[in-house]
């Protein structure tokens, strides 16, 4: 939930004063005139044993009302106890987000009816957040879009109670961090790929578990069009769930917008709730009635930041190595993309690590070798119902050692495959070079021998592709390369076939 | 509404003053007598600022949708004009804050502005058994509380009388004249 007070910070690039209602007659129907304009609101679930103000666990299943402390359930006379993880992580967050903490930060009160919330008010921070100016830049992409990079702008981080996990639930809780970003991001890809990437980043530096199926990242987003520049009415959609829902539920409303827009009609302020399948819907909930009555919560002081709490964080985020994706990225040589898919994947990430050890001093082998190899092993162990990737360390060596034979032109394509085939069954204890040795599997250069010979020793299938019988062809093809125990590209000895035949090449 | 208090310098500091308090009866405004050898730290007769004799006349209205809206939030419902008629005598008594001059000062959030808030480490502690955590709830489902149902908003019922409320706005005369009555109930 966006406060009132940020949202007043940034009317003036977004919101709501001076609606886009076009003036002209025609030109409201002309799509290229509208921009969408969105901002992110992150609740970030920190990764804390206990809650943010009491020292109740936090993250343990439990049953109903298992996890409650006298403060939870908002007892008269209980005070918040502020948990210093959750500073910590607050503080590493800010060093991540490029974002300046100020000395000193306050908390506010929150106040709204939600059943789950006995106090009536969720404490968080407004005026004086935790941390506030930053930045984060990531590569923005998808199958169809060359990958660009863009920076967002952070507006402010944001230190709260989660307000609907108080009591009741006894699963992870309480603890949250919420990131704001200014509404500079202008399509739903620019917002999929920002919370992909920052998820990344907080799960590496074990900041939050990261899990969006159970709420550890939990994401709002503000969209609304602009009219030739001029900013449009701002519709806060919640309850979004996944990344997939991120996005059609974006695009969805962009298009909603744009429709109600065409028609010449108004847009509505208000909140809207995203469905499972990314649909949107009216909460019933017009924002002009809301109104959360913050005040500064009396129970707890001015939060000081102490500067060695600062040094510590800023430290310890200096010395851990760099997030995988960027490691991929920037040490291996991946595309963004494949980065970041790979990155995603545990057992993924740990194979190209694995095999980044051989890969890397290499100068022939590129990133994007690896990527075509894997895709080949893959289909390979699938078709063996074997499971993919490999975990063992010496299959990472040696599939890098036969990728660089391959790329070498020492082995041909089909023993390639045949290699992974032989490698990834573990039955095999040999290296690459050793079965090469020792069924003198390497490749041959000169077709021209075997294929001669096995024109004289098939004569009739010879004379029959010599007056242009593909399949013939074709079976003389195969058992070429059937006997040459796949030593020669298929490639070289259909040239070789061809020109031994008479035929046209 | 934001409320911004001023510091108050040394007053809150030491209170140091016992009252002689013989016969018990003396109340607030009246001349107050310290004990013999008493440091006197508070100014004996009552200090009356001039800061709220300059109010303007503007009594703020109260439309419907503004009654609407604050039961709404409250989830209170008024019980008949007069109660409106005191929240807007209340209010103009509070507007009058609006008038201390503000220009260059801080606002207090606290009156120890040095504490520092303090930091607990994440050490989990025992939470509450389940029997007590439920031990004072009315209803109950399983080991669930059972509360009323949320943001179900208020049928705006027989709306109160606006001309009514808004003619009881003249100073001094801030009780409607009107009977008390019971709670206001749905004909």
């Amino acid at each position: 939930m966006l406060q009132t007070r940020i949202l007043r910070r940034i009317s003036a690039m977004t919101a709501s004063t001076s609606s886009a209602t076009p003036s002209t007659s025609e030109g409201h129907k002309d799509r290229s005139r509208y921009r969408p304009v969105i901002g992110l609101e992150v609740h970030v679930q920190l990764n804390t044993r206990t809650k943010l103000f009491s020292r109740t666990p936090a993250g343990l299943e439990a049953g109903p009302n298992r996890l409650v402390s006298p403060f939870d359930m908002a007892l008269p006379g209980t005070m918040p106890a502020l948990n210093k993880q959750a500073v910590m992580h607050a503080l590493k967050m800010a060093k991540l987000l490029k974002c300046t903490v100020p000395e000193k930060s306050r908390f506010d009160r929150k106040h709204y009816f939600y059943a789950d919330m006995p106090a009536g008010y969720q404490i968080t921070q407004t005026d004086m957040p935790i941390a506030r100016d930053g930045s984060f830049a990531f590569h923005v992409f998808d199958e169809h879009v060359e990958p660009y990079w863009k920076e967002v702008p952070i507006i402010q981080l944001q230190l709260e109670q989660d307000s609907g996990k108080t009591i009741h639930h006894g699963k992870k809780c309480c603890a949250l961090v919420e990131i704001v970003t200014t509404p500079c991001l202008r399509t739903a890809l620019e917002a999929t790929c920002f919370v992909q990437h920052l998820r990344l980043i907080l799960m590496h530096y074990q900041i939050c578990l990261g899990e969006l199926h159970r709420g550890h990242l939990r994401v709002d987003a503000n969209v609304s069009l602009s009219y030739d520049g001029k900013p449009g009415t701002r519709i806060e959609v919640k309850n979004i769930n996944s990344v997939r829902c991120l996005h059609t539920a974006i695009n969805y409303e962009i298009e909603r917008q744009f429709s109600l827009l065409s028609r010449g009609e108004k847009i509505v302020k208000e909140t809207r709730a995203a469905d499972p399948e990314g649909r949107t819907v009216s909460m019933r909930e017009k924002e002009d009635d809301t109104d959360y009555r913050f005040i500064p919560e009396p129970n707890l002081p001015l939060l000081k930041i102490q500067p060695e709490w600062r040094e510590m964080n800023d430290r310890w985020v200096e010395t851990q190595p760099p997030p995988r994706f960027q490691k991929f990225r920037d040490e291996f040589g991946f595309n963004p993309r494949s980065a970041l898919h790979l990155a995603e994947d545990e057992t993924l990430s740990s194979f190209i690590e694995r095999c980044a050890e051989h890969f890397v001093p290499l100068e022939n082998l590129t990133a994007n070798d690896i990527l075509v190899w894997m895709k080949e092993l893959k289909t390979t162990m699938q078709r063996s119902k074997d499971v993919y990737p490999p975990a063992s360390n010496r299959f990472a060596e040696q599939f890098v050692r036969a990728i660089d034979l391959y790329k070498k032109n020492r082995i041909t394509r089909l023993r390639m495959l045949d290699l992974l085939r032989n490698l990834s069954a573990d039955q095999e204890s040999r290296t690459v070079d050793q079965i090469l040795d020792a069924e003198d599997l390497w490749k041959i250069e000169n077709a021209d021998e075997i294929v001669s010979d096995l024109l004289k020793s098939q004569e009739k299938i010879s004379e029959k592709a010599r007056q242009g019988h593909a399949k013939s062809f074709g079976r003389l093809r195969n058992l070429a390369v059937e006997g040459s125990r796949k030593r020669i590209d298929v490639d070289q000895i259909e040239a070789s076939l061809k020109r031994l035949l008479g035929l046209k090449t | 509404m934001s409320l911004i208090l001023r510091r108050p310098g040394r007053l809150f500091n030491s209170i140091a003053v016992r009252w002689s308090n013989n016969d018990g009866r003396k109340g607030a405004g009246e001349k107050k007598t310290p004990l013999e050898g008493d440091e006197v730290l508070v100014p004996v007769e009552p200090y009356r600022s001039d800061v709220f004799e300059n109010t303007p006349e503007d009594m703020p209205q109260f439309d419907q949708k503004l009654i609407s809206q604050l039961e709404r939030l409250s989830l209170v419902r008024f019980d008949s004009e007069q109660a409106v008629a005191n929240l807007r005598q209340t209010v103009r008594i509070a507007n009058r804050l609006k008038e201390i001059d503000v220009e260059g000062v801080e606002p207090m959030h606290s009156v120890w502005e040095e504490q520092e808030c303090p930091v607990f480490e994440d050490i989990a502690e025992k939470p509450l058994p389940v029997e007590e955590v439920l031990r004072n709830a009315k209803v109950r489902y399983e080991e669930y509380f059972v509360t009323p149902p949320g943001n179900v908003p208020l049928e705006s019922n027989a709306p109160l009388d606006l001309e009514k409320i808004n003619q009881w706005d003249t100073r001094g005369q801030n009780i409607a004249p009107q009977h008390k009555k019971t709670k206001r109930t749905k004909q």
